[in-house]
């Protein structure tokens, strides 16, 4: 890869965070809306625009016609393009649209700052105390704690009148501007503290959206690929990433993947990741 | 994984795609999903009770007549 290629890709990572951070300030502006008084604070909850009140809701409706309180057809449209890209690029929505991730990362980018300057010096991670690195033996198994929570969400949601993550939603913890309990105040400070200590610790252990996208990552057709030949293992792709990936050149279709393409940003041997239809 | 190549030319390798698209792709996947979905009916509507499903017939008929009347 070219200097210049490389100097291309750095500015992909500029448009990624640029549309991280244009899904905060809409996830923001939808939150300010429903607090205006009026016409300009009508039109539906501040739920009914999250892709997962989609699935919360959908038992309900298949069963009954009707939807869950504060959720409408609006989740279905947009859980909708939410697919259209999971069908495309897998998890993708997460690396690049989620307001709840770049919020994480902006957390992460901090805790480096005041815990270790460097993220990896030549393929060895930085002598940095934070973000915390989650013992292999104890992030495997929490892992599965967001496909658990998928299940009972899924679960509780024929029983339900309101969303089942209505009250512990961090989006809304962090977006709403309306913390009406004392549980909303405590998920935004676990969720600001957990993601300052451990990089993207939503997204990895208790994100059900994101274990709903999951299994696109080993179907989409849009993807990263290892040109085994050209990898000499140097380990900086492992470092880097932010869902804690292990041995990445070899786990390119992971179902923790969130096709954010910072392994192929850092990578220093020339075509050695790509990324391929097919 | 090597993609494929083309036989009569190896240095031309159509299953590769320039990064700088990809930003482009999921923006446009997104709105293609999102789009069918508001299409067939899935949207807000005040006043309204009828649902998105009652809805897709007579938005695949609305699809039909113009499918129609572009190819006349």
């Amino acid at each position: 890869m070219s200097s210049m290629d490389r100097q291309g890709l750095k500015k992909l990572t500029g448009i990624r965070h640029g549309m991280l951070w244009f899904s905060v300030i809409g996830t923001f502006l939808i939150g300010i809306r429903h607090l205006l008084p009026g016409e300009a604070g009508s039109g539906g909850s501040f739920d009914a625009f999250c892709p997962f009140g989609a699935i919360e809701t959908l038992w309900v409706y298949l069963a009954r016609g009707q939807t869950l309180k504060t959720t409408n057809l609006l989740n279905f449209a947009v859980m909708s393009g939410v697919l259209g890209v999971s069908i495309v690029a897998g998890r993708a929505f997460c690396g690049w649209m989620c307001p709840l991730g770049a919020v994480q990362e902006g957390l992460a980018k901090l805790a480096r700052r005041l815990g270790g300057e460097k993220r990896h010096i030549r393929g060895k991670p930085a002598a940095g105390r934070l973000p915390i690195a989650i013992p292999l033996w104890a992030d495997r198994p929490l892992r599965w704690a967001k496909y658990l929570i998928l299940s009972l969400v899924l679960a509780a949601s024929a029983f339900a009148v309101y969303p089942p993550l209505h009250d512990i939603c961090p989006v809304r913890a962090v977006f709403s501007f309306r913390l009406e309990t004392g549980l909303l105040w405590s998920v935004l400070g676990v969720f600001l503290v957990t993601s300052f200590l451990v990089e993207r610790s939503w997204c990895k252990y208790l994100c059900p959206l994101g274990a709903t996208l999951a299994i696109f990552n080993k179907i989409s057709p849009v993807r990263i690929v290892n040109n085994t030949s050209h990898c000499n293992n140097c380990g900086r792709c492992d470092v880097e990433c932010s869902m804690g990936i292990q041995s990445v050149p070899e786990n390119l279709r992971d179902a923790e993947c969130i096709r954010c393409l910072e392994c192929l940003e850092t990578c220093a041997r020339d075509e050695s990741l790509e990324l391929r239809v097919l | 994984m090597p993609g494929l190549v083309c036989c009569a030319c190896p240095s031309l390798n159509f299953m590769k795609i320039d990064p700088y698209y990809y930003p482009v792709i999921i923006i446009a996947a997104f709105a293609i999903g999102m789009l069918v979905a508001l299409a067939l009916g899935f949207r807000p509507e005040h006043g309204s009770t009828k649902e998105a499903l009652e809805l897709v017939p007579s938005n695949l008929e609305l699809v039909n007549v113009i499918w129609r009347a572009k190819s006349l």
